[in-house]
């Protein structure tokens, strides 16, 4: 909370920003690997051969989504913080 | 979008009504179960697709779609869930100019999305769509699936251009901003739909060419 209200008068968004976005940029990567290997998997020439590690990593990515996009965390939480 | 209480008085506080923070998580759960409820439409189309795309001797079959297009919405929406992500942080750190920049973005990458999959995938840009509504169980799920995403896509754009000229007009700080977490919330959503939809439709099961 602190830290927000020190932010909140920076109206003009001063640098550096990165630290504050650095967990999404490693989500994103994340994701887009596990997406890239998703296509190759389901290449014509494997035939549906990997149907079930299709499916998991689906499970996976929704499951990062949850976590670290939408704080399912915050459901729990006692402390609000906005 | 909201429904926080604003009272921040708190020698006035009626005991009886919630505190802003029970308000915002109540909100919160709320949208949450309105999520839930929404999975249980999708998980039914992912069972028909299952049911309905399998073949008694091969076993479970997709249409031979091209893939590079599919590949490249998906992507396209997973690079959108980043920039609302980002707008969520910028707004709860104070940074107004990223937060609007971030929301525009994440709005514009729906919309190409949008473009991409209903333009082109439903062949409404192309003399020969890859796949037509008339084609059996193929065209019935494909379209079912995709159409019923895509109104979300919509709903979720109409959403993020509220929150951003809500955002130009100052009506959010980094201490209040429920709006601006419900929206990116919903988007997220829309993203997780896709993430199962893009490996059903596109790379699940054996492709058969149909025309």
């Amino acid at each position: 909370m602190a830290d927000h209200a020190e932010h909140a008068h920076h109206q003009g968004d001063p640098q550096p920003a990165t630290p504050i976005y650095r967990q999404g940029y490693i989500v994103f990567a994340v994701l887009m690997i596990l997406t890239i290997i998703e296509y190759v998997l389901g290449l014509e020439q494997f035939e549906g051969q990997f149907t079930i590690f299709l499916v998991l990593i689906a499970i996976l990515k929704a499951a990062i989504i949850v976590n670290y996009f939408m704080h399912i965390a915050r459901l729990w939480k006692e402390e609000e913080s906005h | 979008m909201s429904a926080v209480s604003h009272s921040h008085d708190h020698h006035l506080h009626n005991p009886q009504e919630p505190t802003r923070a029970e308000q915002i998580r109540m909100n919160r759960a709320g949208m949450w179960f309105f999520m839930l409820s929404e999975s249980f439409l999708f998980i039914a189309l992912l069972a028909a697709r299952l049911y309905l795309w399998r073949d008694p001797e091969i076993g479970l079959i997709r249409p031979g779609l091209e893939q590079l297009p599919a590949l490249v919405a998906t992507v396209v929406l997973l690079v959108s869930s980043y920039f609302v992500n980002r707008a969520e942080i910028s707004i709860a750190h104070g940074r107004v100019k990223d937060f609007g920049r971030s929301i525009l973005m994440t709005a514009f990458l729906g919309t190409a999305f949008l473009i991409g999959v209903v333009g082109f995938e439903w062949g409404l840009f192309l003399p020969e769509p890859h796949i037509r509504i008339s084609d059996g169980a193929f065209g019935a799920v494909f379209f079912g699936m995709t159409g019923l995403h895509a109104l979300h896509v919509i709903t979720g754009v109409i959403l993020l251009l509220v929150v951003y000229f809500n955002g130009k007009r100052g009506l959010y700080t980094p201490d209040d901003h429920y709006a601006v977490e419900a929206c990116a919330l919903y988007w997220h959503y829309v993203d997780i739909v896709w993430v199962f939809f893009y490996p059903f439709i596109y790379l699940i099961g054996t492709a058969v060419h149909y025309h």
